[in-house]
């Protein structure tokens, strides 16, 4: 029967380095799944759907996703759902279970994103798997490198300095201070940080490798309100969107072209009007930290080329009318495909009242992004509304 | 209930080393061959209205085929950039440039190598790679019908 969806349980597991991990895979994966079933006060038995995701080249075995499944516990009938979309996938996983349960496929499903970084030895030798073939990949650039386009453009159309790039991701450090799960925090040191990996990009505007787990339950809006001891917070829209994939077919670097194209059909579909008033609380998917600040345009916070005046003036930070990335963001922990789910899950414990960082009083709606590719090919977004 | 593995968890590894060979197909093989000849070709709709570059046998705003080709000057003007000061295990020796170019009467950017800027200083090198900044292909001394077979692009004044 067609319902809407909700997130009815959300599973956590502190982020650490891979190298600190003692869990393996399929023990990180039990463990976040074990903690959203509880969240959610579904029946383990009851989940009939489980989503895993998965990026190729990141495991030792191909489809890892299928060699997940039959370790988290479930129904031998569960059907199994592998989604392997680069970084997009941990935000796929939830769209695409709101998609089942809307379309009456599903009832409780579980979304399980797993932690993606531990096994590669060279990392960077995975991730250049992902560089366009051919035509780019043989031009030495890896995925900060690719990355720096971005940020370089963007600095160089509105005169950015190099001081307000750092200055978000001093925000988010500092935010993720009040995140348990969180990896790296206000800790690192200014010397490290400082450091120019690609210009502009230094150490410190950079994300971490970090090793986690998290796991979502969604769950069809009747079932939930009988079952979950949680308010009940809706998927009230998602979508996902590609641009180009050679590097050289973003014609501007300075914007994330397709993701206002994105924003603005999932604004339609949950009718909001004037995103920066109506939402409450938003985690942008920024393994780069000045990538909040696109974003932030991109999403339609504001004009392009103002994003960090809403820092400086604290519209985005804690206690401003729309906090962005209080969990501290990707640039703090980036375990793969628990990171592209991190912003769903966050999102959903603040609309929840739970949040395990500082609590926005009174949420009720808010947006989570996520991307993909190297050159930010793919993005997704969830928008979520608690309605009970 | 879950159980954990204890603090010293056996680590064991797994080794991959696979080969493959890409069959470029009719446009990038027209492409190479001309970069191999010193030569950039693009594709062009035909009413003119997008150029490809790196060529492309389809249009992508209306979905039709596409079968002019054009000869364009390797000369274009810079609209984004990077210097590496950090590398890679396998990749060029940092610090080095990389952008994306706008070719002369193109639609999309081509990306490649910048070279002959003194890239010591960070803030100089940056000033001297605004966008905007024209650029002009120097040819590889051995072309093999591969992208390297232009060394880089380098400022033009």
């Amino acid at each position: 029967m067609k319902d809407h969806a909700v997130i009815s349980g959300v599973g956590l597991t502190k982020a650490t380095s891979p190298r600190r991990q003692t869990m393996s895979k399929y023990e990180l994966c039990r463990l976040a799944v074990d903690r959203a079933i509880e969240h959610s006060g579904v029946s383990r038995t009851d989940i009939d759907t489980v989503i895993i995701g998965d990026i190729a080249g990141f495991e030792a075995s191909s489809v890892s996703a299928k060699t997940i499944a039959p370790h988290l516990g479930l129904s031998p009938m569960t059907t199994v759902i592998p989604i392997s979309t680069g970084g997009t996938s941990g935000g796929h996983l939830p769209n695409q279970a709101a998609t089942l349960i809307k379309a009456g496929f599903a009832e409780r499903v579980l979304c399980v994103a797993p932690n993606t970084f531990d096994g590669p030895v060279d990392l960077q030798a995975v991730i250049n798997t992902n560089s366009p073939m051919i035509m780019e990949q043989p031009l030495g650039m890896g995925a900060s490198h690719m990355g720096a386009f971005f940020p370089g453009a963007y600095q160089d159309a509105y005169g950015i300095s190099d001081e307000d790039l750092m200055m978000v991701a001093t925000k988010n450090r500092a935010d993720a201070d009040f995140n348990p799960y969180a990896h790296v925090n206000s800790t690192l040191d200014d010397e490290h940080a400082d450091r120019m990996i690609s210009t502009p990009l230094r150490l410190g505007m950079t994300c971490p490798v970090s090793s986690g787990a998290i796991a979502l339950v969604v769950t069809a809006e009747g079932l939930a309100r009988t079952e979950s001891p949680n308010p009940l917070v809706r998927i009230s829209a998602h979508g996902s969107i590609s641009d180009g994939y050679l590097g050289g077919k973003r014609r501007d670097f300075s914007k994330f072209e397709v993701v206002e194209i994105m924003a603005r059909r999932a604004y339609r579909d949950a009718q909001i009007l004037n995103p920066l008033d109506e939402l409450d609380v938003a985690e942008l998917f920024n393994p780069l930290a000045p990538m909040e600040y696109m974003l932030m345009e991109a999403f339609g916070l504001c004009e392009y080329g103002t994003a960090p005046q809403l820092v400086k003036d604290g519209t985005t930070r804690f206690g401003g009318t729309l906090p962005v990335n209080l969990s501290g963001g990707i640039v703090c922990t980036n375990p793969g495909l628990a990171g592209q789910i991190a912003p769903v899950a966050h999102v959903a414990l603040q609309l929840m009242g739970q949040s395990v960082t500082r609590q926005v009083e009174g949420a009720k709606r808010g947006v989570a992004h996520s991307a993909g590719g190297t050159f930010f090919q793919f993005h997704t977004i969830t928008l979520m509304e608690r309605v009970a | 209930m879950t159980q954990t593995t204890t603090s010293d968890t056996l680590i064991h590894d797994v080794h991959w080393e696979i080969d493959y060979k890409v069959r470029l197909g009719q446009a990038w093989t027209r492409f190479m061959r001309g970069l191999q000849n010193k030569e950039l070709w693009a594709t062009r709709t035909n009413d003119g209205a997008r150029t490809y570059l790196p060529p492309q046998t389809y249009d992508e705003a209306t979905f039709e085929p596409i079968t002019e080709w054009v000869q364009v000057e390797p000369v274009g003007t810079l609209r984004a950039s990077t210097i590496v000061y950090q590398g890679f295990e396998g990749g060029p020796t940092a610090p080095y440039a990389v952008g994306a170019i706008e070719i002369d009467g193109t639609d999309s950017l081509l990306m490649h190598f910048i070279g002959g800027v003194d890239l010591t200083d960070p803030d100089t090198a940056r000033a001297r790679l605004r966008s905007g900044t024209r650029v002009r292909a120097v040819w590889a001394d051995e072309r093999n019908a591969e992208i390297t077979d232009i060394r880089h692009f380098v400022v033009e004044d």
